[in-house]
């Protein structure tokens, strides 16, 4: 499954954030891709969600296979589009 | 010797003075040493040995953290830990091991180097941050697997002087910054960083002065030289001119002095030079800010914006969950200290995907808080039940935001009935007798105060949405600041009658908007007869020990003159003019 979101977090996807979409991924047993301006990557490490360097207003495209791929896919999208800066 | 003066940024408050150590660049590999072949397995064994003891360090580190209640930090590591577990950085060193033959010291350094390169090359400030910790990280694993030295020659070469020290680094990483002991290390100034840089955020919980992204001239400094740090404009003076010194330890002075005068109302009452007694409260989001803003000496919460347990999560918080964060904060007080619970204010400013709300024209005055909550019974009453069940352990209140009409507030009311009857056919305990109030922010209801005053059990006047509403003037909005002010007599008329309305019924008036901690407003609303005062934890001490030099029975004429001014600037200078005290805190 797959969806789009975007980003609301006034200071875009830093460390707070990318550890709580680690944590989010890691719900799915299977694998979880982010992808951004054509680069796609695994949302289970740290280092590449920061990487995708995801700023405010930007569109962050979520895909996940497996068990409890919706579920994933639902938590990182909340975590995007949460609007409370930190 | 010529005095040097040099410009960084300012990241921590404060003024150091002390004599400069230099800490140089901890020993990482530099060339690449190989191993044989037939020994990978043997390596990837040292390797994942080392990584298991620079997490077992991390957890103790972390646990330490939590027990002093340092828990913004705390979360800085959690985010260490969980490097220590990924595929782009762990991974990428053993594969470098695996395939490729490097010795492990040098595959952690390379893998880490690359990432961190990777990082500091993007576009976005708080992320090129982070560089520094995946850095702080690949250096933990080195260090455990043999090489460099440990981080605590920080502590040991300063210690070795006996004046305190000023500490120069390159960057600090935030577990270099977490061990410094500020007994030892007056101040630190790193060449690299910004405000935003975990070690900045260490050091300003620390309380350490500091100054980051002061640039490589700053490591030009020789170890002894004199060094100030002045980390409220973000300036560093080495060998100072002897009248510079003499400025800054008057500045230390003053502040030592203010911190002395300030620590002996820390544990006392609210009491007037006359005697008359109020209650100081904090305003707080959190568990965590419910301990801090104990220590500051807040003796109960005004309000606590339970809201924000809700942000910044895909799901709802559950009512187990709330109830623990509710008693929680009770319990970091003294038993029976009022503890405010004001059930959530979502919407305005305040988004909550989950519950998809839709985008509003004007949402400060659309749909939200209890609007929202009247509107979703199952909602309020998880949150109803959280607050009640707590009610067993602490002396909580329940407030109910953005009330206008009689009408709102008799449903929510009717609802909280509906918990209390749930929870009694349940067996669950809670205080039967628990206060209920509302907050006072819409002038619909502060116009209608007494009337109100006769069904509730307490007001709390939440200025920050009173004066918007009065005034008809966005607060957000930079261009209408001169409108946002709670001082313009309409908003303190409202006041006035708000509060004569509740005691008229023998019910008592808080206030838990910005102004309560104000210090031009405290006067006119000590003279006004306000009974308790909620404000951000870090302003309390100064509003008690203003409260001790202020004669309460002066200062109802001074409340009552203000009502006939004509604007807000007016107010302020009436009151400046005719509080003398006011200079003595502030």
């Amino acid at each position: 499954m797959e969806k789009a979101y975007v980003v609301l977090n006034p200071t875009g996807i830093h460390a707070r954030p990318a550890k709580k979409i680690v944590e989010a991924a890691k719900i799915c047993e299977g694998t979880v891709y982010l992808e951004k301006g054509g680069r796609k990557v695994n949302a289970k490490s740290l280092v590449n969600v920061l990487s995708i360097g995801a700023k405010q207003n930007e569109t962050v495209t979520v895909s996940a296979e497996g068990k409890k791929a919706e579920e994933a896919v639902a938590a990182i999208g909340a975590v995007l589009s949460a609007a409370e800066a930190e | 010797m010529m005095a040097t003066e040099i410009k960084g940024i300012a990241a921590s408050e404060g003024y150091a003075i002390g004599r400069a150590v230099l800490l140089r660049e901890e020993a990482v590999p530099e060339d690449i040493a190989y191993i044989e072949t037939g020994e990978e397995t043997a390596e990837l064994n040292r390797f994942g040995s080392a990584v298991a003891a620079a997490r077992s360090e991390l957890l103790a580190l972390l646990e330490r953290m939590k027990t002093e209640g340092r828990e913004n930090e705390a979360e800085i590591f959690e985010a260490h830990l969980m490097l220590l577990e990924d595929e782009e950085l762990i991974g990428a060193a053993e594969e470098r091991i695996r395939g490729q033959r490097y010795q492990a010291e040098a595959a952690m350094n390379e893998a880490g180097e690359e990432v961190a390169e990777m990082l500091a090359a993007l576009d976005n400030e708080y992320l090129r941050e982070r560089a520094a910790d995946i850095r702080d990280v690949s250096r933990r694993v080195i260090r455990k697997l043999g090489y460099g030295a440990d981080s605590a020659k920080v502590q040991a070469s300063a210690a070795e002087a006996n004046e305190k020290s000023i500490l120069f680094a390159f960057d600090l990483t935030p577990s270099d910054t977490a061990q410094l002991d500020p007994s030892i290390i007056a101040g630190f100034v790193t060449a690299a960083g910004g405000r935003t840089s975990h070690s900045a955020i260490i050091a300003r919980s620390v309380g350490i002065p500091a100054i980051v992204g002061a640039g490589e001239e700053a490591l030009l400094i020789k170890d002894g030289q004199l060094v100030i740090v002045d980390g409220a404009a973000g300036l560093i003076l080495i060998n100072p001119e002897d009248n510079e010194l003499d400025r800054y330890q008057a500045l230390q002075q003053q502040a030592a002095d203010k911190r002395t005068l300030l620590d002996q109302y820390r544990g006392k009452p609210s009491v007037s030079m006359d005697g008359h007694q109020i209650e100081l409260a904090a305003n707080i989001g959190s568990v965590q800010d419910a301990r801090q803003a104990q220590v500051l000496g807040a003796e109960g919460i005004g309000l606590f914006r339970t809201e924000f347990l809700y942000m910044g999560r895909p799901e709802l918080p559950t009512e187990a969950e709330q109830f623990t964060a509710y008693r929680e904060a009770a319990e970091a007080f003294a038993p029976d200290s009022p503890i405010v619970i004001r059930t959530m204010d979502i919407g305005g400013d305040k988004e909550l995907p989950i519950l998809q709300l839709e985008k509003e024209d004007n949402p400060f005055l659309g749909y939200r808080a209890i609007r929202i909550c009247l509107d979703k019974p199952e909602l309020f009453k998880t949150q109803l039940r959280a607050v009640l069940r707590a009610s067993a352990f602490g002396n909580l209140k329940i407030m109910f935001p953005m009330i206008a009409t009689l009408g709102e507030w008799r449903q929510a009311k009717a609802l909280l009935d509906q918990a209390k009857q749930e929870l009694r056919s349940e067996n669950i305990a809670f205080n039967e007798q628990i206060e209920t109030g509302i907050m006072i922010e819409i002038p619909a209801a502060a116009q209608m105060a007494d009337r109100f005053a006769r069904e509730v059990d307490f007001f709390s006047i939440g200025t920050n949405d009173l004066v918007q509403y009065t005034m008809a003037a966005d607060r957000m909005n930079p261009r209408l600041g001169y409108l946002s002010d709670p001082l313009h007599p309409p908003v303190l008329r409202l006041i006035n009658q708000v509060i004569r309305a509740a005691h008229k019924e023998n019910k008592w008036v808080g206030m838990c908007g910005e102004m309560a901690g104000t210090p031009v407003a405290i006067p006119l609303l000590l003279g006004m007869g306000l009974d308790e005062f909620s404000m951000s934890a870090s302003a309390i001490l100064p509003a008690r020990a203003l409260l001790s030099r202020l004669d309460r029975s002066k200062l109802a004429c001074l409340a009552e003159a203000v009502l006939d001014l004509d604007d807000a600037e007016a107010v302020w200078s009436y009151v400046e003019q005719h509080v003398p005290e006011l200079k003595q805190i502030y």
